[in-house]
């Protein structure tokens, strides 16, 4: 075939260009990028760090290069008039058109040897956690097909406009539009720059990587669009763009083709999985729905609920059977997922049609049938399909279907009858998945299962009440251990077991929690003797406190954190620090976030009175506060913060830095400083504790999460700012 | 192989009309010289034939056919070295024919090696092209044209840069190359044409002032031609065109033709070069 022998043909010539070996190098470096300027990763967990930040920083600047190959390569073919010998002896659209498949054939052995490049480093560098699958994934997923994605674009760019600096404004502005604010919100247009905020060592998932795939195959077909645009505007004959165009028309594959890949990636596009459709913001309205002017009746019995997840394909099916009295007259409307199909309701052994909404809210969307008059009969209803995750929510909250992690609440699981409150009488539910996951249902471990011969389990349980599902399943093992009155169960990834031992983690538990309900108070979190402390993935931002437990990130005992000299002397400290966050910090007691105030502070302090208690005052001095007095008096000689008038002149780069390196010595040096201050005011040790023990007392588990501030603090130590103002 | 061309205008889009109602035809064997001052029409009826341009009036039919329908099977059996082209400087002179070879589809390391020699390049064959001189960078252009041994070979200008020697070899692989296919070459140096052409086109002005043999054009400029010794500072008389001008000892011997020669002119032997010039001449009058 013509096409073959030309691709053949272009290949050699480009491997014989030097600018292609420059790029390429240049393209091997990019990742490096992301070990220091470029952070596209909300979480700080090791393959966030070593596989996440690396991968997306080679890949958006990677992507660069390539479309500056691509435009300089041919606009020299068409200054220098090569291209004139080459038209006087090939077809010109097959010779485009193998032109940008060796380009793109290049640049994919440019992502093999990027991967091969990086691998020893980030393979010592996360040791146990490394798994090579998922390194390569990353490259495969995100790398390669975005810079096709951007050579496709700039060739075609180039072909259009046949002016170098024209193409690289329409290149800039479309890679301006991935990173705008824009994109932020619509994840789909980040196209050079995917969406990939987690990153988990211990319950690796792939949702990202599902998104990301999809989004680059619904670019690669835009891309590949504008490209054969490009092609129906070849110049021939002389001829300017217009005289072109009409005639590349005449091949009529061409407009066809552009037309077939633009329709199948809006079709794509307009049909994802991946994120609702509803509004960018969150719309405070859960369970109950004044709009649809709900009559709330107590006709159930009870229901069971099952489910199976399909961790390779990341979906789930599930048939909820309720048992009903007597059905409620008019509509009744039924809440699920937005990724999700209802397959079938019937009442009775009768079909029952439906209708549903387009409009989804938060993530959800509503269905509405009527029942018909008869009482006692069963309600089933079979649905399924692949959870979204609500615009709003993202990137934080997070349900995802992975072969290491399941993590899926409220109608994410079950769907929720809304007309029949929240008394459903018995609740019998039951879930199958893989034997390699250990199922928990609201932080508490579901045992009882049965063994199924296609290597999945079915576990089931029985609730009294209706739950507000909170579903979580992955690689967990499960530590108990007591101390006093108190026992802990301590849930935690299977891989960080050697981190709990080395860093000892279940005494500082044990310590924090005997020190932090000595000094503070006892956390009403705990109920019934036992104390969960649940990690969650990564994946999943944020955290909770509820009765009987308390989640954390899975950052907290990550091994880039443990080793990091600003929480504390020794890894050991590190985790006690991260662990008296359960009273200071995202739960407990919330703190206001300023320039100089935050839970830091009082963490910080915390960790050196335990620490004081633990390793006696001289160690505590020599690590603690000798520690802050030195941070401080640098942070104060520094010239700029002396003469702020000078801080002006400086680039905003350097002041941004500046001021971000000045809120972290606040935080972590300076505030703790201050309270040891007003330690002494107040009258010693004791006095402070009683005044955080009142604070934490009045503050604890409020309902409207108030955010204590610094003067909040500075009233109960009955202080001002001017007492504690460091000399 | 049979090229018709009719009744073709080629207006550029700026309104200069480059060639105006031309017909004429090709078949192989035929070696075709085209000769024309500059701005006369010759690249432009050239990129013609090539398919590079698309007349405003009249068709092109390459063995019956129109050209613009044929363009697959006339680059199959073209050779082409614009007037103006670009070579990858990064590439060695083999490198390149080979990639020309692979784009026309020509295989075989023997039609290179063939080139090569043609072109006396196989010593530069490893040179990469950024180093060549100038002659040589259009000997590469030549070399490209001639690889697999094409059917149509057209030259705009392919002893531009060339040492004498190296001219004269050209012609006779041209003519050599002619005795089965179309070579069509545009100059304006008469004697490349002279020497081997058996047939010549004048164009002047986008029209064709000559179509025929190259000695009936000889032919029909004898008694146009005349020398005369002039003193410096002598007007040219009215009607003459001066060929050329040799400082004799007694004055200067000026070489001229004219529709009608002065008295004082002696009537000379014409050349091709000054049945050409003549030729136009006599054009430029009318
Ligand atoms: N692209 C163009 N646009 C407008 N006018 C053009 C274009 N190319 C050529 N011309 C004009 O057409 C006329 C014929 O040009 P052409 O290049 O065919 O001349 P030529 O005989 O090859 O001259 P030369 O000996 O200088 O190469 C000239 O007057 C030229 O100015
Ligand atoms: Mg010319």
């Amino acid at each position: 075939m013509r096409f073959l022998s030309l691709y053949r043909v272009e290949l050699r010539r480009l491997i014989l260009t030097k600018q292609i070996w420059l790029i390429s190098a240049l393209c091997l470096c990019a990742p490096m990028l992301g070990y220091t300027v470029y952070f596209p990763v909300g979480s700080v967990t090791m393959s966030a760090l070593y596989i996440g930040c690396p991968v997306l920083a080679g890949t958006a600047a990677g992507s660069v290069l390539w479309a500056i190959a691509a435009i300089a390569d041919a606009s020299r073919q068409f200054r220098s008039g090569t291209d004139i010998l080459a038209a006087s002896a090939a077809p010109p659209l097959a010779h485009s058109a193998a032109k940008a498949a060796a380009l793109i054939t290049i640049s994919a052995a440019a992502t093999i040897l990027c991967a091969l490049a990086y691998l020893p480093f980030t393979a010592v560098k996360l040791d146990y956690l490394f798994n090579t699958g998922y390194y390569f994934l990353n490259f495969l997923v995100f790398m390669l097909p975005t810079w096709w994605i951007s050579i496709l674009f700039a060739d075609g760019f180039y072909r259009i406009t046949r002016r170098v600096e024209l193409s690289a404004v329409l290149y800039a502005a479309l890679a301006y539009m991935s990173f705008s604010r824009l994109a932020q919100r619509k994840y789909f247009l980040r196209w050079i720059n995917p969406l990939a905020y987690a990153y988990s060592d211990g319950f690796p998932d792939i949702w990202f990587q599902r998104m990301g795939a999809y989004t680059r195959l619904v670019w690669l077909c835009i891309a590949a669009g504008v490209w054969m645009f490009s092609l129906i505007c070849l110049r021939k004959y002389q001829k300017g763009l217009a005289e072109s165009f009409v005639r590349g028309l005449k091949k009529v594959y061409l407009p066809i083709g552009m037309a077939a890949l633009i329709t199948v990636g809006a079709v794509l596009w307009n049909n994802q999985l991946f994120i609702g459709n509803g509004a960018d913001d969150f719309i405070d309205e859960f369970i109950l729905d004044d709009e649809h002017n709900l009559k709330l009746v107590e006709g159930m019995t009870g229901v069971k609920y099952s489910v199976k997840v399909d961790t390779v394909l990341g979906t789930l099916s599930g048939t909820s059977e309720y048992r009903i009295i007597t059905p409620i007259k008019g509509e009744s409307v039924l809440r699920l997922n937005a990724g999700y199909k209802i397959k079938s309701i019937t009442y009775g052994g009768e079909r029952v049609n439906f209708r549903t909404v387009k409009e989804d809210i938060n993530g959800q969307y509503d269905t509405y049938f009527e029942l018909p008059e008869k009482n006692r009969e069963r309600l089933i209803i079979e649905y399924g399909g692949f959870p979204s995750v609500a615009q709003c929510h993202m990137p934080g909250v997070h349900n995802s279907i992975g072969e290491n992690y399941i993590y899926l609440e409220h109608t994410d699981i079950v769907p929720l009858l809304m007309n029949y409150g929240l008394d459903y009488g018995t609740v019998d539910f039951e879930v199958t998945l893989p034997d390699t996951l250990t199922p928990f249902l609201f932080f508490e471990p579901i045992t009882k299962y049965v063994q199924n011969s296609d290597g999945t389990r079915t576990y089931s349980t029985i609730l009294g009440e209706h739950y507000i599902f909170n579903f979580i399943a992955g690689n967990y093992v499960t530590d108990t251990f007591s101390s006093n009155d108190i026992n802990f169960r301590f849930v935690y990834g299977d891989v960080y077991r050697s981190a709990v031992e080395e860093y000892n983690v279940q005494q500082s538990i044990c310590d924090v929690y005997d020190y932090c309900t000595e000094h503070y108070g006892k956390s009403p979190h705990i109920g019934r003797g036992l104390f969960t402390l649940f990690q969650l993935s990564s994946m999943k931002m944020g955290g909770y406190a509820t009765q009987g437990s308390s989640t954390w990130f899975e950052d907290v005992i990550s091994p880039n954190i443990l080793s990091d000299p600003n929480r504390g002397a020794t890894a050991t400290e590190v985790f006690i620090h991260e662990m008296i966050h359960q009273w200071w910090g995202g739960v407990g007691v919330w703190c206001e976030n300023d320039d100089i105030w935050s839970a830091e502070g009082l963490t910080v302090y915390a960790t050196y009175r335990l620490v004081k208690e633990k390793y006696g005052e001289l160690y505590a001095k020599q690590y603690y506060v000798d520690d802050w007095t030195r941070a401080v008096a640098e942070q104060d000689r520094n010239f700029y913060n002396r003469y702020p008038e000078y801080l002006e002149k400086l680039p905003e780069h350097y002041r941004e830095q500046l001021s971000a390196s000045n809120q972290q010595t606040n935080h972590y040096k300076r505030m703790p400083l201050m309270i040891l201050k007003a330690e002494k005011l107040v009258g010693g040790e004791e006095k402070m504790d009683e005044i955080l023990s009142t604070i934490y007392s009045d503050y604890n588990n409020r309902t409207d999460q108030y955010n204590v501030t610094y003067k909040d603090f500075l009233d109960y130590c009955g202080l001002t700012e001017e007492d504690l103002k460091l000399d | 192989m049979k090229i018709d061309i009719d009744n073709i205008t080629m207006i550029y889009p700026s309104g200069k009309k480059a060639l105006q109602d031309i017909t004429v035809n090709f078949e192989s064997p035929g070696f075709i010289g085209i000769l024309g001052p500059n701005g006369a029409g010759k690249t432009t009826l050239m990129k013609l034939l090539i398919a590079g341009l698309i007349p405003t009036k009249g068709e092109i039919l390459l063995d019956g056919k129109p050209l613009l329908s044929q363009e697959t099977q006339l680059k199959a059996q073209l050779g082409y070295l614009p007037q103006s082209f670009g070579l990858y400087d990064e590439l060695t002179v083999w490198q390149f024919l080979d990639y020309m070879a692979a784009l026309k589809g020509v295989k075989g390391r023997k039609y290179i090696d063939e080139a090569l020699e043609r072109t006396s390049l196989t010593e530069q064959k490893k040179v990469r092209i950024r180093n060549l001189s100038g002659g040589q960078r259009q000997r590469v252009g030549i070399a490209q044209a001639l690889l697999g041994n094409p059917q149509l070979i057209i030259l705009d200008e392919p002893t531009v840069g060339l040492d004498p020697e190296e001219r004269i070899k050209f012609r006779n692989i041209f003519s050599e190359m002619a005795q089965n296919k179309i070579v069509l070459l545009s100059t304006h140096i008469v004697e490349d044409v002279q020497a081997v052409c058996n047939r010549v086109l004048v164009i002047y002005g986008g029209l064709i002032l000559y179509d025929g043999s190259p000695s009936v054009l000889i032919s029909d400029a004898a008694e146009h031609v005349g020398t005369y010794i002039a003193q410096a500072g002598d007007p040219v008389s009215e009607g003459c065109r001066v060929v050329s001008k040799v400082n004799v000892s007694n004055g200067i011997r000026c070489r001229i033709v004219a529709e009608k020669l002065p008295k004082f002119a002696e009537i000379a032997e014409p050349t091709l070069e000054d049945a050409y010039l003549y030729c136009i001449h006599k054009e430029g009058r009318e």
